[in-house]
């Protein structure tokens, strides 16, 4: 056999192997989430999401935008089929973007920190307080409630770097009071114990926070995709609820920087954020007229609030559906 | 035939435009008719006038901390040797500093307030200012300073007879150079240190999907910075007009 031959046959051999041989399973959906850069309070929807990977195959990318409005760009224009939904989502909604909220990820995570010399909430009158950006959701919070403080004008500065950056400021001095999330509130506290206090907690808001929010084709065209996904986000918030290690256990390679029992003690402090029956009452009835004169009252939906009806926002048959499947809580 | 070009490349984007928005490229994309109609609607509001007069502060800070500083020292190093190849690897490396990575840093270290916005500005426009003076001096002609000193030219009738009016086209073209970036540097501030100004004017409307009047306000920040690069090459060309 010449050497022409043999690489012949040799070749062919290796095709017809490679050819029987078994081949890999072609992952049966996929599904790219977008989502602002994650933190803590991201970590029971990331759970649920591998939770939809290693139950249902279905293939998940993660992908991190700068920026909420960035990330409902990135929704309505399809580059990616699931994002997470800020305050941006309402005035997206108001300009005719396809897209719909499936699911509440939680209500808000945000408080005021001052230091300890400002005693009460009248202290904050024209003293120096850091919040993310003109219309993000903590600043809006903020403005709503400040309405109900006459008299009460603080001397609001953006630092649009995020959380961290803000209780960075506030442990500064560059800051007198600084509005953030709830664990960057617990480290604020663990570096300078006794030195600063929570003025406004706003936790106990009843609107969301957050959505999931779903492109409008995809959820025409993958509708039980779309119910697999906020049954597992259930799934997910009610096991973390019970006991939130196990969302450190279940994290994965996410937030694996941040030591396991101080993110269990984050965790635990957030659990009040998370409603277990995926925030259903806010996204239909008079929850969700609430949540959306809440929207009108800050300026992200234009007025009067009896123009808007909740199902233009929301759409709570995967929701509802998954609930009678696993039962209301 | 310039006109005319000109005239031909303004309606070509014009229509490239009108087109982007009528496919639409990507949601709620705005029109240039779009644009102009929020442009009028924001200045008959008095809000970019306002926001303007407040992004113009940093600007003016920053911009003329930059060239009271680098066309100086650009000189200095341009005429002491040792100070400019010590100083240049300082400005090299200015060059490519990732200049937004610095935000947090300047934040520690000035507040939250119109003088951190400045900072950015000085950063972003400071070294190409200085590279250029340095750069003009570097570039005069060998011949002439023998000539001048052939002449007994004293040390300063060499500077200020020989060495600045050489080095002039190349400082001029630095500070028109060095206020382009002034501008990128100021958005780069108002948008990531702390939204104040124009850069709040595009924060909010890009929040709440309102893209007729963010392209608004970009268009206005490109207007402004076009207007102040056309007065700077008319006092180019006034300063320079002895090489005509």
């Amino acid at each position: 056999m010449t050497n022409g031959r043999r690489t012949f046959v040799l070749a062919l051999i290796a095709l017809v192997l490679f050819g029987a041989g078994p081949r890999p399973a072609a992952a049966a959906e996929e599904l790219t989430l977008l989502a602002t850069v994650t933190r803590v309070v991201n970590l029971p929807m990331i759970v649920g999401l591998r939770l939809l990977e290693k139950e249902d195959g279905v293939k998940v990318t993660v992908k991190d935008l700068r920026t909420p409005e960035a990330v409902m760009l990135a929704v309505i224009d399809g580059q990616g089929q699931i994002g997470t939904g800020f305050a941006p989502f309402y005035p997206a909604i108001e300009k005719g973007a396809s897209v719909k909220g499936v699911l509440e990820l939680s209500r808000p995570e945000f408080v005021v920190m001052a230091k300890k010399e400002i005693a009460s909430v009248k202290g904050l009158h024209g003293v120096r307080l850091a919040s993310h950006s003109p219309k993000a959701t903590v600043q809006s919070l903020l403005e709503f409630y400040l309405k109900s403080q006459p008299g009460v004008t603080p001397n609001v500065v953006f630092i649009p770097e995020g959380s961290p950056a803000r209780a960075e400021a506030l442990l500064r001095g560059a800051v007198d009071a600084a509005a953030f999330d709830l664990t960057a509130a617990q480290v604020v506290n663990d570096r300078a114990p006794g030195k600063f206090h929570i003025l406004v907690d706003f936790t106990d808001q009843p609107v969301s926070s957050s959505s999931l929010v779903v492109n409008g084709n995809f959820a025409r065209s993958k509708p039980e995709l779309v119910q697999k996904l906020v049954r597992r986000m259930l799934q997910s918030y009610r096991e973390g609820a019970r006991d939130p290690k196990f969302w450190v256990r279940e994290r994965g390679e996410t937030l694996k920087e941040i030591d396991g029992a101080k993110l269990e003690s984050q965790l635990r402090a957030l659990v009040k954020i998370f409603d277990l029956n995926g925030g259903l009452d806010r996204m239909r009835g008079p929850g969700a007229i609430e949540n959306l004169s809440f929207q009108v009252a800050i300026g992200n939906l234009t007025g009067p609030l009896s123009k808007w009806k909740p199902e233009t926002f929301f759409d709570t048959a995967p929701l509802e559906a998954a609930l009678k499947d696993i039962g209301k809580r | 035939m310039v006109f005319a070009l000109r005239t031909a490349s303004v309606v070509a984007f014009l229509l490239l435009w009108e087109w982007a928005a009528r496919v639409p490229i990507s949601f709620n994309f705005p029109s240039p008719g779009a644009t102009l109609t929020a442009l009028i609607a924001l200045v008959r509001s008095g809000a970019l006038l306002s926001a303007t007069v407040t992004s113009l502060q940093s600007l003016l800070l920053g911009f003329g901390g930059a060239v009271v500083v680098g066309v100086p020292l650009g000189l200095v190093m341009g005429v002491v040797r040792p100070v400019g190849r010590v100083a240049r690897v300082y400005l090299d490396l200015l060059i490519a500093l990732p200049t937004a990575a610095l935000i947090p840093l300047v934040i520690l270290s000035f507040g939250i307030n119109i003088a951190s916005s400045a900072v950015i500005v000085f950063v972003f426009s400071a070294p190409f200012v200085t590279m250029n003076a340095y750069g003009g001096v570097r570039d005069v002609r060998p011949r002439l300073v023998e000539m001048a000193q052939a002449f007994d030219a004293s040390w300063g009738q060499l500077v200020t007879r020989i060495v600045l009016p050489s080095a002039l086209p190349m400082v001029m073209a630095g500070l028109r150079y060095g206020l382009s970036r002034a501008f990128v540097g100021l958005i780069v501030a108002e948008l990531l240190l702390s939204p104040f100004g124009l850069g709040r004017l595009i924060m909010m409307s890009r929040s709440m999907f309102e893209h007729d009047r963010m392209f608004a306000t970009v268009l206005w920040t490109l207007l402004l910075a076009g207007a102040a690069l056309t007065a700077l090459a008319r006092l180019e060309a006034r300063l320079l007009r002895w090489r005509a």
